[in-house]
């Protein structure tokens, strides 16, 4: 059986990651904290907080933050890509549009477009 | 790393005039590419005057920044894309190859065994009549006689209680060769 944080936890760590990216004296360290800490949880985030975020890429003008941010998204939703991040596009999509950021997809970079070999087998 | 600051000598040659932009992995100023820690504490490239002119082009709107333009801010921050450092590296069959490799080295070692150490002729107490013999020795001395070989005989029958795929034949039979 799969625990389940009670609902009201669950909407109060989202209101609180909202409001950091909202805020206006964070910089770019304190916004990749966030972002790191983001990925920790065992979730994907809301299209809310991703909203949020990348307009606190757009205030730091840190173009590939928002990109890796969306990149990170989508390997969040782990098995289940084609269920969530479809979804996901559709929420986001219109700030992605108008703050003029890049889903990877765009960018070509959903498939892997360099080979380098790994520092663990050098 | 407790006790040798972010900023010693020892870290200072290794970050170079790369730009310290987050906490990262651990705190301390590396570049890794992880996928559970995707924004490292460094930004990839050293940067350069064409970095320079692209960072103060990305102040502006962003929708002015042409593709190969958007790509080069990318990759001067990031060294691999998700794609590609999550991407199969096949090492699965160098391992798998490595581990039937040894088992073949196992089975050269029992052919070897097979040809060089045993006898090629077997003991007398291999032929089947004597294989008969101690099977009978065996049920009268009613060895494991509660769960085990003995228990599924049937000394009223003379025979086995339950016939499967692997029960030997009955050996009170009396069969040709057993006066050898």
């Amino acid at each position: 059986m799969t625990y389940k944080l009670p609902d009201k936890v669950i909407r109060e760590i989202n209101v609180k990651y909202e409001c950091f990216f909202g805020r206006e004296d964070t910089d770019g360290w304190d916004v990749r904290q966030a972002m790191n800490d983001l990925v920790g949880f065992d979730s994907v985030p809301e299209p809310r907080i991703i909203v949020a975020a990348l307009h606190a890429c757009r205030r730091l003008n840190d173009y590939a933050l928002s990109v890796r941010f969306l990149e990170m998204v989508k390997h969040k939703c782990g098995h289940e890509v084609d269920k969530i991040y479809p979804y996901i596009v559709q929420e986001v999509g219109s700030t992605v549009a108008e703050l003029g950021t890049d889903f990877p997809e765009t960018l070509g970079y959903d498939k892997p477009e360099l080979f380098l070999q790994s520092v663990f087998s050098m | 790393m407790g006790f040798i600051s972010n900023r010693s000598k020892y870290w200072l040659e290794r970050v170079g005039n790369r730009e310290m932009v987050g906490y990262g992995l651990n705190g301390l100023p590396m570049y890794v590419d992880k996928p559970e820690f995707p924004f490292p504490a460094l930004r990839y490239k050293e940067p350069t005057a064409e970095i320079h002119s692209l960072y103060e082009k990305q102040k502006g709107n962003w929708k002015l920044l042409t593709r190969e333009e958007k790509k080069a801010l990318y990759r001067s921050n990031y060294c691999q894309t998700f794609a590609e450092f999550t991407a199969p590296t096949g090492e699965w069959m160098k391992v798998v190859g490595i581990g039937l490799i040894m088992c073949c080295f196992g089975v050269w070692l029992f052919i070897l065994q097979k040809l060089f150490v045993y006898k090629q002729e077997l003991p007398i107490s291999f032929k089947p009549s004597r294989v008969r013999a101690q099977m009978r020795r065996i049920i009268d001395l009613q060895v494991d006689p509660i769960m085990g070989l003995c228990s599924n005989w049937d000394y009223e029958k003379n025979d086995w209680k339950v016939k499967r795929w692997n029960t030997p034949p009955n050996p009170f039979i009396r069969c040709p060769d057993d006066d050898e």
